[in-house]
This record gives structure tokens, sequence and C-alpha cells, in this order.
């Protein structure tokens, strides 16, 4: 739902609260979590100075800016949707039409909107330092009359358009057809300082609704696609960036000349000592500049020439089993993990890799494109970032303990300066405790000794149920500002990838997840409650209510019931947890409400409970069906299946989908 | 590179767009044009001349060009509007065109200055393809040229559809004449990643040229990889507007789960799967499961159509060719079927959604016979279609001198422009030197002389295309000679209960539609008798009058030319002999010894000339002749003698009605029953101990066996097997209600060219793969699910609509044998629950089976206080017809009265419905037993469950609203109330939720905020029953 919250204000009180909010410390600028609170710790990642000026932007629906974008663009590059985005949004607040155009068009006397690189923003000195806002942060500044939104690469930029469009017209984005965008009939211009940096460098949203099934959700979430951000790797059909080792070093390729490439004792991984063949030029430097040359052969075939971050990990997805090689077992007992074994490969692998592209040169002939392509292997050197999954096998970190009982961690040990290890805590529990009451923390701490990079996967479902909340509402603030004290630089929170839309409060999971990535300081009651406002319009009071009840419920059905809140605990759904005065009470308010916002023609808002009901009407036909007569079960069961339907909830678990599910559970 | 194209609409459906409208002005303009006579003048400018040279496509916004008018040496400024095609009218200074067709560009000279105004049409035309968007391209030719791939040479369109957006084809299509082997449409997929589709779904939508809800859509399926055992895939859903997605996958090997014609498919709905093709979205060669350039785009998805059948076939290249896909009219398929497009014709569009890439590109070789050598222009050249309604037509076939004659109304449909505009005239000697417009007011004209006058319809679409129709009718003077007339016999005086007879009603004159009303009224009431119209114009009229007296009937009458009324009374005597006006419910067959419950037959007595309702006396006896019998007292009735038929006789006064009853001998009541005797019709019966061989005779050319005893169509079940070298074809099973004979369910089983059965109930086909001749068939049907089958009731398919089932829920059983070449012969070997053969070593069988019935359940929690029906109990024995149920209801072990004031103990009549008064909670018990005359018994228990679902209730005491941190608050004391259980047996427990949202439980009465904002107090209070409620009240901390 558009809420369109200053729709009735006269343009002279929007100005007079922008005024007054300007006074106060900045605090225009305060919405959807941005902050300029001195205190916090990032307070340096979100400055935010805005001042108004005597001109205006658009006024009366009509505008003198145009947006300007650097020449020669693909429609498809994100400068391009960056600049529509704000086009789309700009127009939507004021009534204006704002023309996008090349900056070969551009003329000294025209206002302009800049987006990106252009060459306005050259002339004007307007500069983004990598280093102070990363890939994904920007600058916002107002040159003369013109403002200029730029980041130190096109996902910043993009980034930067929305961080204009909250900071001036209070934008925030919840769900499809659904956000907050002021109304104005006037638009001042605004002297603009803003830098931000998000908090979490890379956020990789791990809900389906706001990753590759909604790319506009996706963008608007200022979160990426995991498989954009990490080069993904093909062999033989198979296309993973996860778990990539044997597809960069397939078995059938290798396995005759160099068995000792592959570990004893279980089928599916590599063994990182090559079975103790140190000598030079040997079976473990041949692994080495192999694996090496793979990456670097598949960095050269990226043609988007916009992936610095590839993984190299292990195989055996959900196993613990390792290598059991004498070779491996002298290095396990040495160091004190498996992951050892792991780590003295992979910082050669990534020293390898950086010679490679340090030497990469242009054929004598090479064409200007085939010369760039160069440069930009040879800049790979300093800025690609290698990373290895340290998960179940290779969890624990490896150290030693002294004397007296401390951790030592060894020298060898220490992750080359561009490895990362990706760090995924599968046993911690995330309801009913925070993170850092999980000994997993614990781990996370002892990787964030031995690496200056630290990769982040957590989880936020119950991948046996999608049906059931995981409930994570008051563990996220803090796991993000772990993640953010740890210096994590890409965090992966996964949920229901699986399906185009997820029930059970994960909308407001996937929102809050984008909001803490980028702000982990954030007031999350704040933007709970703005969320259901914006979700559910009208309704939004009793949605957020009903939400309420259900976290003290939460709250009851771990303490007193004993609830698992694990992510494989699908037997969470009994109906001991889950008694039929508390779901029914839940689905009938919520059905309440839904007839109200249809009465009232808010159909987006009513809408958007439908995504909600799916889960209590679970509840209630999984464990009650008995207790209703047929007409109200069927009427129950048709919803069920036509939200379900409607709503695009694929999988009813990771590994069942929904159509496999439901006409048995409806029977 | 392809050629963008702009954005447009189907122009019949939306309204121009204009950058400034100024609706008002352009009202303004138009009624003062109205005034103003139109002068041709000289009209012009450069700019104007250009704009008329230019050629203007739909979804261009135009400027309106500038001109002046000159009158002499006089020039003037002028004002500028748009005519669109469909009449409207604009003033601005842009519009988009949204339609093809004539415009007209209409000068006034600015001030009235002047009043010559100067008229400049001109076309605008369509491209036959456009995108609703800016960002797709549509290109036409060799792919080689158009993209990266070379696609062995091929050509065609091909589009490159943006997300978001759709390709529209814009020239109509007509699909009346579509058949099975037409193609539909050809695509293959051409992606911008090699390996990765561009989108997961390709959406084909065909729309209603008439009616934009009426949708076909064929859905395009992305699936993964192929593997080894599998080629590349890409699936499809076919769906008509109100259906569901279906697609059938067809499977050669026989291993589908549906059949259809013969043919193994599964059946896809609700799925992520369909109909089948082989082909890659994702640029493989879907055989060979190889990524290569070189095969992109070489291999077609085909889809065909066929109308008439309304059948879609999709996918060559699979094993057997294009296959059936989905069927959208077929009642095996649908729940909602298809009844087509209203003319055939309809217009396609092309989407795509779930991208991967900005773009979805594909290459159409093929889209329902339009061009893909370019994207030329589309042309209407047909007129509009006009259609009199023909009830107006028929309201009179001649008008009359001096009264307003109705024209018929009409409606003209095109193609393009939709419904236009119909004008409508009428003249005098149309067509020749002499012709005369004659006024139309009110929608009629009034002839004034004797001679022909002429209705001219005409109507135009955008294109200028006009069509005409015209209607001559005569005019006449009216005479008596020519007046409606009607003849009808009036009934002379007659007595109370016999019926009057007022025939038909004969008709003659009538000036076109003729209406006729036949009312009655005695004493204060009055009532329609009938509504007659030539629809009905044969049917007899009828009246029974039931008390003595004078009825005065009206008749009245109308037609085109004028109305009228006749009235006449017929007396009624009271001395009527007294009638019988219903007919008994009498047992098809008497079982000989068995005790039959027959109802009481209620006639009619005229006692005083009033109807009195009053029991007939029944006689049973061997023959016809009655006299000397004993009547029948009270309602069991046995025949015990050695009659092969017996006649059940009703006597009220002197009115008689009898039936006769074939008696059929058992064995009833000895220890073993001839249960091989409860089938009649066959000439040999061959008893086996499972089974019974029957040899059917035939009677008045029929083989037919009929079952003796009613049976409980609840869970009805027959099994038999039909030999491998049966003379016959067919099999007719027919379900006779018992009660009401006009209910009957037919179901004819057959055999397939193949062999394999099909099932027809009421109509409703079904084919299935097992074989008719030499099965064992269990034939089953379900007064449940409304449905019959043939495994014994695993699977049962639906009768049909408007098949609700047997009203007593039992039914006659008759066995009939079409196509007989021989000697037609069946063994049957179990009806209902009872074996048919032998049990007994001397070849008969003890009844050792109890009575079925039918379970009726209480769904759900029922409320307190509330009413509750208790549904009614039918039960009924294979071999019995004398059975005794009794029914119970208890509440912790005391009976229940109904709101009736029956006690519910022991209860007999349980084929009526008691109604009972929930006051308590707890489980109601409704008990029943059913016996037959030889104590076989069953027992069938079920319960009502009234619940507590009512949570608790609580209320605030006093409490603070405001608090500092740091300091402690008391929260607030609560009264909590429930209906069930005392305050104190209720569970509270208290919460105190943060500004952080976090929740705490609390133990004490008192809490201290340590940090400024809205705290909540939250009560969680649960009764004895599990019923919880929530109740928080705010605290704002500062």
């Amino acid at each position: 739902m558009k809420k369109l919250t200053a729709l009735l204000l006269a343009a002279v009180c929007f100005v007079g609260l922008a005024l007054a909010g300007c006074a106060d410390n900045n605090k225009q600028g305060q919405n959807g979590g941005t902050t300029t609170d001195e205190t916090l710790p990032n307070a340096a990642n979100h400055v935010i100075e805005m001042t108004e000026t005597t001109e205006t932007v658009a006024q009366n629906g009509t505008t003198e800016y145009k947006i300007l974008i650097p020449s020669g663009l693909s429609y498809s590059s994100l400068v391009n949707v960056a600049a529509r985005e704000l086009q789309l949004f700009l127009g939507e607040a004021t009534d204006a039409a704002f023309e996008i155009v090349e900056d070969t068009a551009y003329s000294a006397s025209g206002k302009y909107i800049s987006v990106g690189e252009t060459a306005a923003a050259e002339a004007a000195g307007i500069s983004v330092d990598y280093a102070t806002v990363d890939a994904q942060g920007f600058v916002i500044e107002t040159e003369g009359s013109n403002v200029y939104i730029l980041g130190a690469e096109d996902k910043g930029t993009l980034n930067g358009v929305y961080g204009f469009l909250e900071h001036t017209l209070h934008f925030d984005y919840y769900f499809e057809d659904s956000y907050d965008l002021d109304k104005v009939s006037e638009l001042p211009l605004y002297d603009y300082h803003i830098v931000e940096r998000p908090d979490i460098p890379v956020r990789a949203s791990g809900y389906g609704y706001a990753s590759n099934y909604n790319i506009e959700t996706q963008y608007r979430y200022r979160t990426v696609y995991r498989h954009d951000f990490q080069l993904p790797v093909t062999y033989n059909g198979k296309t993973s960036s996860t778990h990539t080792s044997l597809l960069y070093i397939p078995e059938a390729v290798y396995g005759e000349d160099h068995g000792e490439w592959f570990a004893d004792g279980i089928a599916t991984q590599l063994c990182f000592t090559a079975h103790g063949d140190y000598e030079e030029g040997g079976e473990y430097d041949q692994l080495v500049e192999t694996a090496a040359q793979a990456l670097y052969d598949n960095f050269d075939a990226d043609e988007t020439e916009s992936y610095y971050v590839a993984s190299f990990s292990l195989e055996d997805q959900d196993g613990t089993s390792w290598c059991t090689c004498d070779a491996c077992k002298a290095v396990i007992d040495e160091y004190g993990a498996q992951s050892a074994t792991l780590i003295l490969f992979i910082n050669d692998l990534a020293e390898c890799l950086k010679a490679k592209f340090a030497n990469t040169q242009a054929e004598e002939n090479a064409t200007e494109a085939e010369q760039a392509h160069a440069e930009h292997m040879r800049g790979l050197a300093d800025r690609f970032i290698l990373t290895t999954l340290v998960y179940r096998a290779t969890e624990q970190a490896p150290y030693t303990t002294d004397a007296n009982g401390n951790k030592v961690f060894s020298e060898d040990m220490k992750l080359h300066p561009q490895v990362a290890p990706f760090f995924a805590p599968f046993f911690a529990r995330y309801t009913g405790r925070t993170f850092d009451e999980n000994g997993e923390y614990v781990t996370l701490t002892d990787w964030g000794e031995l690496s200056e990079t630290l990769f982040f996967w957590t989880y936020d479902t119950v991948f046996s149920n999608s049906m059931l909340p995981f409930y994570s509402y008051n563990y996220l603030q803090r796991l993000y500002q772990i993640a953010y004290e740890e210096k994590v630089y890409y965090h992966y929170n996964q949920a229901q990838y699986f399906n185009r839309n997820s029930t059970a409060w994960a909308v407001l999971g996937g929102y809050l997840n984008a909001k803490l990535g980028w702000n982990c300081y954030a007031d999350v009651a704040e933007l709970t409650e703005k969320f259901f406002n914006g979700m559910y319009g009208s309704e939004g009071g009793e949605m957020y209510d009903i939400f309420r009840s259900y976290l003290l419920y939460n709250n009851y059905q771990v303490k007193e019931l004993n609830y698992s809140g694990g992510i494989g605990t699908g037997g969470d759904n009994s109906a001991k947890f889950w008694p039929r005065a508390f779901v029914y009470g839940m689905t009938e308010r919520m059905y309440a409400a839904r007839v109200r916002l249809l009465e009232k023609g808010e159909m987006t808002a009513a809408n958007n409970i439908e995504l909600e009901l799916v889960s209590p009407l679970y509840f209630l036909i999984l464990h009650y069906s008995s207790t209703f007569d047929t007409q109200t079960l069927n009427g129950y069961k048709n919803d069920y299946r036509a939200f379900v339907d409607k709503w695009e909830i694929n999988y009813f678990s990771e590994s069942q989908t929904m159509s496999s599910f439901i006409d048995g559970f409806l029977q | 590179m392809m050629k963008k194209i702009g954005r447009t609409k189907y122009g019949i459906t939306l309204p121009l767009m204009f950058v400034m409208v100024c609706l008002c002005a352009a009202l303004v303009l138009g009624f003062a044009l109205s005034a103003q006579k139109t002068v041709r003048a000289e009209c012009g400018s450069e700019e104007l001349t250009a704009f008329l040279e230019s050629e203007h496509f739909v979804g261009e916004t135009i400027a309106l060009p500038k001109a002046q008018i000159k009158e002499g040496n006089e020039t003037y400024e002028t004002d500028v509007a748009l005519i669109a095609p469909d009449g409207r009218m604009y003033a601005g200074n842009s519009v988009t065109l949204t339609d093809f067709g004539s415009y007209t560009l209409l000068y006034t000279a600015k001030n009235g200055e002047t009043d010559s105004q100067y008229k400049e049409p001109f076309t605008v035309k369509q491209y036959l393809y456009t995108a609703s968007g800016e960002q797709t391209e549509i290109g036409f030719g060799a792919v080689s040229s158009l993209t990266e791939y070379p696609a062995e040479g091929r050509s065609g369109m091909v589009v490159d559809i943006a997300e978001n957006e759709t390709v529209y084809a814009n020239t109509v299509i007509d699909l009346s004449d579509y058949m099975a082997e037409d193609d539909l449409f050809r695509v293959s997929f051409l992606p911008h990643a090699l390996g990765t589709a561009d989108a997961q779904f390709v959406y084909i939508t065909f729309t209603d040229v008439h009616d934009s809800s009426n949708t076909l859509t064929v859905e395009l399926r992305y699936s993964p990889d192929g593997n080894t055992t599998e080629t590349c895939r890409v699936f499809a859903m076919f769906y008509a507007s109100g259906q569901g997605k279906q697609g059938l996958e067809y499977m050669p090997a026989g291993n589908g789960d549906f059949t259809y014609d013969g043919k193994s498919y599964k059946r896809h709905q609700n799925d992520g799967y369909g109909g089948k093709a082989a082909a890659s979205m994702q640029g493989y060669n879907p055989l060979t499961i190889t990524l290569n350039a070189e095969d992109v785009g070489t291999t077609d998805i085909i889809c065909r159509f066929d109308y008439e059948t309304k059948r879609f076939y999709y996918g060559e290249n699979i094993q057997q060719g294009v296959n059936l896909a989905n069927d959208l009219d077929d009642p095996n398929l649908q729940s909602t079927l298809w009844q087509g497009f209203t003319t055939g014709e309809c217009y396609v569009s092309v989407s795509a959604g779930s991208y991967s890439q900005s773009h979805c590109r594909m290459l159409f070789t093929h889209l329902a016979g339009m061009s893909l050598a370019e994207n030329g222009t589309i042309a209407d050249t047909e007129a509009p279609v006009i259609t009199v309604d023909d009830s107006d037509l028929a309201a009179a076939d001649y008008a009359v001198i001096g009264k307003p004659f109705a024209v018929p109304s009409a409606t003209a449909l095109d193609s393009y422009a939709g419904e236009c505009p119909v004008a409508v005239r009428v003249y005098t000697a149309y067509g020749t030197s002499t012709q005369a417009l004659v006024a139309v007011e009110n929608g009629s004209f009034t002839p004034i002389q004797v001679r022909e006058y002429t209705i001219v319809y005409t109507a135009e679409d955008y294109s200028g295309n006009i069509a005409e129709k015209t209607y001559t009718f005569e005019a006449k003077e009216r005479t008596p000679e020519t007046d409606m007339k009607v003849s009808y016999t009036k009934p002379s005086s007659l007595a109370v209960g016999q019926e009057m007879d007022f025939g038909t009603f004969a008709v003659d004159n009538a000036n076109g539609n003729w209406y006729l009303t036949l009312r009655v009224s005695f004493g204060d009431e009055s009532e329609t008798v009938a509504e007659i119209s030539a629809e009905n114009a044969t049917d007899k009229v009828m009246y029974r009058p039931m008390v003595s007296g004078t009825y005065t009937f009206t008749l009245e009458y109308r037609d085109y030319t004028n109305e009228y009324t006749d009235e006449f009374d017929v007396e009624v005597s009271a001395d009527g002999d007294p009638i019988l006006l219903v007919e008994p419910q009498l047992p098809r067959y008497i079982i000989k010894g068995a005790q039959y419950t027959l109802s009481e037959l209620c006639g009619y007595t005229f006692e005083n000339g009033t109807a009195q309702e009053t029991p007939a006396t029944l006689y049973v006896t061997e023959t016809k002749e009655y006299s000397g019998a004993s009547p029948v007292t009270g309602n069991l009735v046995t025949v015990s003698e050695d009659w092969t038929e017996c006649w059940f006789t009703y006597v009220l006064g002197n009115t008689v009605k009898q039936y006769r009853v074939p008696v059929q001998d058992v064995g009833y009541g000895a220890s073993g029953v001839n249960i091989y005797k409860y089938f009649t019709g066959f000439s040999d019966a061959a008893v086996e101990q499972a089974q019974v061989s029957y040899t059917v005779a035939e009677q008045s050319g029929l083989y037919s066996l009929d079952f003796i005893n009613a049976l409980m169509m609840y869970g009805f079940g027959l099994t038999f097997t039909v030999p491998a070298d049966a003379e016959f074809d067919s099999i007719t099973i027919t379900l006779t209600d018992k009660d009401d004979p006009s209910v009957v369910l037919t179901t004819v089983l057959s055999a397939q060219s193949d062999g394999s059965i099909v099932m027809e109930s009421n109509g409703a086909r079904n084919v299935f793969t097992a074989k008719f001749y030499g099965s064992t068939i269990s034939f089953a049907y379900s007064d449940e699910s409304l449905g019959t089958s043939i495994d014994g009731g695993a699977n049962y398919y639906s009768v049909g609509d408007g098949w609700e089932g047997f009203p007593s829920m039992r039914a006659w059983l008759s066995i009939s044998f079409n196509g007989v070449t021989g000697t037609p012969k069946i063994t049957i070997s179990r009806v209902n629950n009872q074996t048919i053969g032998y049990i007994m070593p001397n070849g008969t069988a003890q009844d050792v089976t109890a009575p079925q019935f039918n379970t009726p359940v209480s769904e759900g929690y029922q409320k307190i206080g509330s009413e509750y029906a208790l549904a009614p109990f039918y039960a009924a024995d294979v071999l019995d017809p004398d059975i005794t149920v009794s029914m119970s209801v208890t509440l912790n072990g005391k009976y229940i009265t109904s709101v009736d004031g029956t006690v519910l103990q022991n209860v007999s009549d349980v084929e009526r419905e008691y109604t009972i008064r929930l006051s308590d909670y707890g489980a109601y018990a409704i008990s029943y037993v059913v016996s037959d005359s030889v104590g076989n018994r069953s027992t069938y228990l079920y319960a009502i469950n009234v619940v507590d679902t009512d949570s608790p209730t609580v209320a605030f005491g006093s409490h603070a609203g405001e608090a500092n941190v740091n300091e402690s608050i008391n929260i607030a004391e609560i009264t909590v109330t429930d209906n069930v259980s005392a305050a104190e047996n209720c569970t509270v427990r208290i919460y105190v939720c943060s500004p952080q949202n976090v929740f705490t439980e609390l133990e004490g009465e008192s809490f201290v905020p340590e940090t400024a904002g809205t705290y909540s107090v939250w009560y969680f209070v649960t009764d004895e029953a599990g019923n919880c409620t929530f109740a928080h009240y705010d605290i704002v901390v500062s």
C-alpha cells in the first residue's frame, strides 16, 4: 500500500516540519534507522547533514530538474536502474515528470540530480572514496543547484538513490506495493552532505521474496542476491557459488592422475594436504596451482567484471567427515582442528591466485577492450576475496591451549588477508536467546582472532516446515551488532530463500534484516511499528497487536513449553505448542481485519493479511479440523490453498514442494 | 537492430489518454458547435499541411496543428479540437492516439469572429504488433540478423519482452474454425545467457474481442535441464478464465494417473508441471541435452487448438507427436466448462514472468496465422454486424394506423470498435424518389396512413465501414375482423373436488406476440391459474376447486393491437365424491412371509362442500376382487400365502385405486433362504458358494434382472463378473428411489473398441483402463459423494450436475443387458454387504448380516444454548424388509427431550428430523440400534460436542499511564470474567513488554523501568478449557 503520509499537508507545513527537523541535530534524516547520534559506535557510517535552501526541486507538479546519468549505459545497468527508481518515486511524490538524460545532454544552465559517475559530477569535484563507503555506500552532495548521488560502485549509487528518497521523502519499502513515501506539493532543495556506509558492507537477503524472485524488493532493501555476489562456477551442468571445490577440481577430470588430491574416507571432498606430497612441484603444489588457475579462468570468463569474491569451499555439504590420511591427521593434531588443513591450503591458494592476477598481461595486439579486461584482472590482485566455508566439518577454529587453559592461536593459522572464513553456525539456537548466548558466539570470536575479514552465514527459518514462525525477532538486532563488532564483511541470514513468498511473519523478518544490516543500531520497535502500518494500512495497529501477542506467546512457548526453536525442528508444529484457542483467535482476528480492509477498499493491505493467514490456517487445519463444521473447515482449506497459490509459497519445506504436500494435507 | 515499437492498448476498451484534457472546454465547444452551421471555408497552415502529410500511429502523442481560417481578405485565428473515431471530442495542446481509424480536426474561429468551421479528416494507423512499454523490442526476419544465434537460418518474429511489459498483436483473429491439426503457435527460446532461462514463465493469452474478461491462456513453464533419462522439457498449463491451471502430460509407457480416450496421462493441477514439450528455455538442445549456440532457436514448441472440441494439443517431438494437453469443456476435466469466445474472435498477447534477465527473448515462427514477416499495419475493412432483437421484431406483424409502433431495438458489434452506436430512421417509400422520413419519438413511430413503413438501421465503425439493415412493416386500419380472438372451453358447473378442464386456449388474428392470463377469485382470495403465450400455448389448463361455491374467472389477453378481458362464473356444488390425489409408496415386490410397514394413504372427502383429509381403506388380496376381504388394520402387511402376486386396493368412498405387486417366495422365515431368488428375471441360476451365475430370461424384448428388496444407497455396491465371451455389449444398472420413482440413476457400463470400460452415469462419462469382458466389476454408488465407481468405491466419479441423491436413501435395483446376441449371462457375487451365493450345504444362505444405515455425524464444536437438528437416519437390510430402529440421545446418562417434546429414548421414527437444544457443555451421545427380523443387530453412535470456546475477558483496575525511569510501577489489578471458569480457576500470566518489544514475565506486582519509552503491561489469561486472551495497557516512561 502506498502510504502517502503527507497528502493533506500543505507545502508550507512540510517545509516547516522539515526546517524544524533540520534544526534538531539533523533529525530530518532520521527515518528507517539512519542516525547521526555520534555516541553510537557506527556513527561514522551514517553522516547525514541536510539544510533546506530557498530553491525548490519541484512545485505544483512541475520541475526544472532532470535526472542526469553517464552516457552509454546499458538499460540494465544498476545506475540506469537507480535513475529510473529515482524518476518513479520522485514523480510519485511530487506529481512532476523528471526526465532522465545522459550527461552528453548536460547544460550548464540546467538543473540536475546527478546519478552515478557523470561528467558533471567530476566537473563539480564530487567524488567518493571507496575506503570510506566501500562497495555499497554512497555520498549525496549539493553543489550549486545540483544534487549528486554517487557510490564507489554502481550498487552504491543505487543504494544512494534510496538513501536520497529516505532522507528527503521518508521513503521506506516494506513489500510489493507497500511502502512509505511523502506526497508533497513542494519539494525544497536541500544542501546535502550525506556519507553512508552500511554497517555490514555486503548483505545478502535470505528471503525469496527479497532476492532473485523479486529483484525490485532486493534493490529497495539494498541487499544482494547471494549468487550475484560470489562468483558462480559451473561444471558438468551443476552451478554453485558456495560448495565449489569439486567443481573447480572435478574428480572425474583429475582423479586418475592425481588421486592424492582427493580425501580418504569420504567420497566428496578434497584432501587439502594432497596426502603430504609437499615436494616442490609435487602433488600439493600442483593442486594449489590447478585450483588457482581454475579460479583465475573463472574470473577471466566473467564478462560482467562485477565479481571480486569467489568461494573455494568444502563440498560435502552437511557432513562432518574429513580426510583421514596421515598427513591431514598430523596437521589436525598439531593445530587442534580439522579446519587447519583447509587454512594452510587456502592461504597458499590465495597467494598463488594473487600472483596470477598481478601478472596478467594483455596480448601485444590486444584490442582496447582486451587491454581493459587485463587491467581489470590485475586490479583484482589487491581486491579479490577468497572465501571458504567454516561449517560442520571445519566449523571449529584451530587453536591449542596453554597450561593455564588459555587459547593459543598459531601464527600459521592466521588467514591470508584476502581470505575470509565463511562461518555458518549450524547448531546455534535463535529463538528464545540471543546469539551471544550460544556457544557458537565463541567460535565466531575465535575465527575473528585468525582472520581480518569474516563472512557470516546465519539462519532465519525452520527449514523443515515453512509454516512455522522461526522467531528471531528479539535476537536479530544483537546478531547484527555482533556481526558489526566482529567486522563481518558479508552476512547472509538464510531464511526461506526457496519460497517466492513466505508466511509466519517472514516479511517482517526480511525487512528487519535489511534495515539492521544497514544500521545495526536502528530502533527495531520503531521500525516494526512502521512496518505494520505500511503493510496493513488502517489495520496496522491490529496486526501489530496480534504480532505482539505472538511474541508474548513465543516467550511462553520457549520458557514453559520447552519449544525448541531450532532450524530443523519440524516437531515444533505439534498441538502442544499451538493450542486451538491461540491459533483460532489469531486467525479470526486476521480475518476480521481483512474484512474491514476490504470494506474500505484497502486491497493491498487486505492481500498482505492473506499471506500472514497461511501460517495460522495451517495449524488450524493440521490439528483442529474436527472442531469445525464442514463448511467452515472447507472455507479454511480453500483459503489456505488459494493463499498459498496466490502468494506462490512454492515449498512446504526446503526439500518438499508445496504441490507434493498440499493435496494430502487438505484431503 | 530490432525496432522499438511504442506503447499501445486495445482501443475499444480504453479511453483516450491525453496530456492536457480540458473536458469542460470540450463540452462547451461541442455545445457551441451544435448551434453553428458548418461552412466550407479555406483553412490552413504549413503546420497543418505537414501534419496531414505525415503518417500517424496509435500510441503517438500529437500536438494538434494550428491553422487559420481565411475568408476573403480576413484571417481568423482558430481553436482546434480533435474528434476521435468514437465521436468523443478533445481540446487541448496534445492528445495521445489510442484507437486506429478516422479522426477529424475541427477548426473554429476564436471568439466567434466568424461562424465558419473547417473539418480536416486524417487516418490513424495501428501496427500489427506493439508492446505495452518502451523497453520491449520486436524484430522480424532472420534470427541471425537479430540475435547472436544462427538458428539454422530460420526467420520469424523475435520478441524481446522487458519485465512487466507485454507484446500485443492488434489484429483480430478468429479461432472458430481452428481444428486439431491447426497450429496455434510455434515458439522457441533465445536466452540472453546461454544456459539460463530468461524467465520462468511465458504467458500466451487470447482475449475475447467482445468480452475482455473471457480469456484463454497457455502458460509455458521453465523446467530444470534434462538428464540422461529425460529430455529437456518446457511444461505448459492451459486454462480459460475461471478455470484452474491444468495440463495433461502424455505418458507413453502407460504409467500415468489419468486415462483419456485410451491414452495414459499424468494430470497436472496445482503443481509445477503440465503438458510437456521437448524444448528448452535455457537454450539446450533438448534431445542431446547439450549446450551449443548453434542449436538455440532451432526447436519449436508446437501448440494446436481445436475450437469445436475446446482441446489444446501440445508438444511435438515427444515420442508420439502432438498430444492432448487439455479439454476446456469436458466435465471430466473441468469444474467450470469454457463455452468459447463470443464470436470466436480474439486478440493474442505475449508476456513473461519471474525474470532472471531484464528481457525474455523468443522466436515465433507461427502465431495464430498472422504475418510474421514484417510489422505491417492493420486494416479494418469489415463493417459492424447489426443485430435486431428477435423478441422486439415479433412484437407485431403489422402496424396499426394511429397506434405507436415500437421500433425494434438493435445493437451493432464491430471486431475492433466493439459495440457501435446504431442510428435508426423510419421512412415511407424507402428507396424511391419519394421516400420521406417519419418522426420517431420515444422509440416509436405512429403510422398515419395505410402503406409500407421501412425501418433503417445503420452503424459505422472507427474506420468508416458502414452497415445497414432494413425491415419493412405494413400499416393497416384496425377493424373488428382483424382483432385478436381467443377460443376456449368454459367449464360448466361441477362438484367440489373435480377438476375443471379449460383445455387449450386457441388464439387467432394475434398481431405479433400475445399474452394471456387466467385468474380466479373465490371469496376474498384470488390466484393466477395460468399465464400463457405462444411458448406454452399447447398446455392444457386445469383447476380443481376444493370448496363449493361460485368461482369467478377473469381472462385477460393482449397483443400489439389491443387489450381484452373476459369474465365468467363457474358454480361448484357441494356434492363432490371423495378423491385420492397421491400415489401410495408400495414395495416393488413382496417377499412372501416378510412383514412390510406401509404408510397411510390419505385423500379428501367433501362434507358440507369443504375438503377434509381422510385416510383410505386398504385391502390386500390375491386378485383384483376385494369384496368380502377384510381391510388391513394398522400399517403392517404380510403375505404368507402361496400367491404369485397380490393387489393393494385403496378405497375412499366410491373412489378406488388398485395396484398389483408380484410376490416372491425366497424361503423367508426359514433357517436358510434361497438367496439367488432375490433376483428375478432369470431363466437359470447356477448357485455357487460365493456367487450366482444367472442366465437372463427375455421378457417383452428385454433382458433384465430385478432385485426384490429395496437397498441402502448410502454405500451401494454390486459386484459382478462379465464373462469373457459375454453375448451382450453393455449392462445398464438402474437405481430407482424407493419412495419417489421419478428419481432414477442410470449407469451404463460398456466396452470401448480396445475393450476398456466406459461408465456413463446419467450421461457423465468416464473411461478406465480395466477391461469390460472377463472382468469382475465392483460397481459402487455413494449418496454421500454423489458419485459412481467401478472399483468398489476407491474412486468415485461425479454423476453430474443436478443429481442430488436418493431422497429416501434407498432404491430398487434393476440390471438389464443391451446388444444381446445370444444368451446373456452374468455372475453376481455381492450386493451391498451381502454375498450372493449359498452358505449352507443345502444351497441356501442364512441371513447373518446386519442392516446397513447412513452415518450422520456432528461436525465441529457446537455453541452452548444453540439448537441442533439431528439428521434423519435411514437403514435397510439387503435380504430383510422388516427391520427396526431405535434411537436414544443422552447427556451424562440422561435422556434428552427434543424441542417438540419427544423424549429421545428408544425412538423408532428416525427418518424424521428431531431438534434438540444444547443447554449444557459436554458430549451429547446419539445412539442407534438397528435390527432385522432374525436378530442381526448393529449399533451406531456419534456425539455432539458442546465445548467452551469463549475466551475470558479482562477488565483493568486503576493504573498509571505515565512514570519515570528507575521508579517502581505498580501494575493494574484486573478482574477476570469467564463464561464457565471461576476467576480463581483462570491462569493469569503477566508480562512487561519493553520499548524494544522484549517480553519479560513479571513475578510480582510491580516493575522498575530502566529506560525511557513506552512500556506495555500484558496479561495472558487462560480459562480451564484452555481459551486464552491477551490484554494490555501502555505506560509512557520518561
